[in-house]
């Protein structure tokens, strides 16, 4: 089939690693215009907002109310597991793309995580990496291409993901199609697994985050663009390190 | 050669190592500061879950630590960007007001609410001949560890915090950028921003 996932997933890719600069140009324009400390483009900022009103939906008719029992029902070590187990799914990826980005002390670090949390830590149900004193290990493609000297493309918002980039966006879906856990149940075409981790994950998350989530809903002004702005910065963070200053940046202008 | 060496070493010996020592000590007193407010922010804490302070008391103390250690007018003027500038007098002091009553003493509120936060401090480095940044990792109970990197400003003989960046994502910043966007879809009108901060603190009021 021509268009078959694949090809469309590849041009995508090749899109958002080769628009880079054209985007780039229109984004300095638009500098002029609104002083925005890393600004992105957002061609598409109708739809966005509507997705982001969609997500907030979501967010208070599943996913808090998900988040409150999981909070309240369970005790504190299977949440305790529960995150540890999808961390531990989740470390192939990181070292798939610590790799990638030649970011050599990640990869070990994800390879230490792993191998330490699956036998030890009896298939990720125990942390003893962290207790162990292996940091958390965090890499995915979107930030690999963003190494890789790709810009965002435009700002993109995801029904239920969220905040996302045409580059980070590409980003999610191959490392969707590249983690060994999906292409095992896609190929036994078993699909519960997936989507029960796709939504203890989203749970996990709102657990972990929340707060920070609700305290920026309630102390923004304009919640899409702070968010929009949250989003800009910690993929820099996540790029470029401790050389992202967004401060100094803004100071600058 | 031994000559050209001997000077070197005067030069690195005589001028170097004092700027370098004044840079460390600074970096040192930079760490303590920071070491120091963190050290007060949980000592409050951990009193108001003992029940020995009430929560008034302990939101006072918050405010207090807020107004002695962070320098308001600075990060008032940074968050209202190139608008500082065509806001009024007027203006200017009522934002300032009103960013510490619905934004600041809010995450002070939040931060109280809060329980068994474990923090670290970490490096410090000079980012400009002013400002220093300083690392700290907090690790709420149960939770992943996240990373903080304090701003902090030369003020007289010590130092003042400016902005507070959380896994890489600067308060400051984010603010400024809310701001300036409301402001602009305004018309450039800096009273629409204080208009809005004011509903918010009605509601804050009413809640």
């Amino acid at each position: 089939m021509f268009f078959s996932p694949r090809r469309i997933l590849i041009a995508t890719l090749i899109f958002a690693t080769f628009a880079g600069p054209a985007f780039a140009v229109e984004r300095t324009a638009r500098k002029e215009q609104v002083i925005e400390v890393m600004p992105i483009n957002d061609p598409i900022e109708p739809f966005n907002r509507a997705v982001f009103q969609f997500n907030k939906g979501v967010d208070f008719l599943l996913l808090k109310p998900a988040t409150f029992v999981y909070k309240n029902a369970l005790p504190g070590f299977i949440r305790n597991s529960v995150s540890s187990v999808l961390d531990t799914l989740g470390q192939p990826i990181v070292m798939l793309n610590s790799l990638l980005q030649g970011d050599w002390r990640m990869f070990e670090r994800s390879l230490h995580r792993f191998v330490v949390n699956a036998t030890l830590g009896l298939g990720g149900l125990n942390d003893v990496a962290t207790h162990l004193g292996i940091g958390p290990a965090n890499a995915d493609f979107g930030q690999t291409l963003g190494v890789w000297g790709a810009d965002h493309g435009f700002y993109l918002v995801l029904p239920i993901f969220g905040s996302s980039s045409l580059r980070d966006g590409t980003g999610e879906v191959v490392d969707a199609f590249a983690d060994p856990f999906n292409a095992y149940f896609n190929n036994t075409e078993t699909y519960w697994p997936i989507v029960t981790r796709a939504g203890l994950s989203a749970v996990d998350a709102r657990y972990k985050y929340g707060d920070a989530y609700d305290d920026v809903m309630e102390n923004a002004v304009d919640p899409y663009v702070t968010f929009r702005s949250l989003f800009v910065q910690r993929r820099a963070y996540m790029v470029q390190g401790n050389t992202a200053d967004a401060y100094g940046e803004a100071e600058a202008q | 050669m031994r000559f050209l060496l001997s000077v070197l070493t005067v030069l690195c010996v005589g001028f170097v190592s004092p700027v370098g020592a004044a840079e460390d000590a600074a970096l040192s007193q930079a760490k303590a500061y920071v070491d120091n407010v963190a050290q007060q922010a949980v000592s409050t804490i951990d009193e108001t879950h003992a029940g020995k302070i009430s929560g008034q008391k302990a939101k006072e103390k918050f405010r207090d630590i807020l107004n002695n250690s962070f320098d308001i007018p600075t990060i008032a003027k940074f968050t209202l960007g190139r608008y500082w500038r065509t806001a009024t007098p007027a203006q200017q002091t009522e934002f300032t007001r009103l960013l510490q009553t619905v934004i600041l003493n809010k995450y002070a509120d939040r931060l109280l609410e809060s329980s068994d936060n474990v923090f670290k401090i970490g490096e410090a480095g000079a980012l400009n001949e002013r400002d220093y940044k300083v690392d700290m990792t907090v690790t709420p109970q149960g939770k992943p560890a996240i990373s903080f990197a304090w701003r902090l400003r030369k003020a007289g003989s010590g130092f003042k915090i400016i902005d507070l960046a959380v896994e890489g994502v600067s308060m400051s910043v984010t603010h400024r950028t809310d701001f300036s966007n409301v402001i602009e879809s305004e018309g450039g009108q800096v009273q629409a921003l204080i208009d809005a901060l004011k509903d918010k603190e009605s509601d804050l009021v009413k809640s």
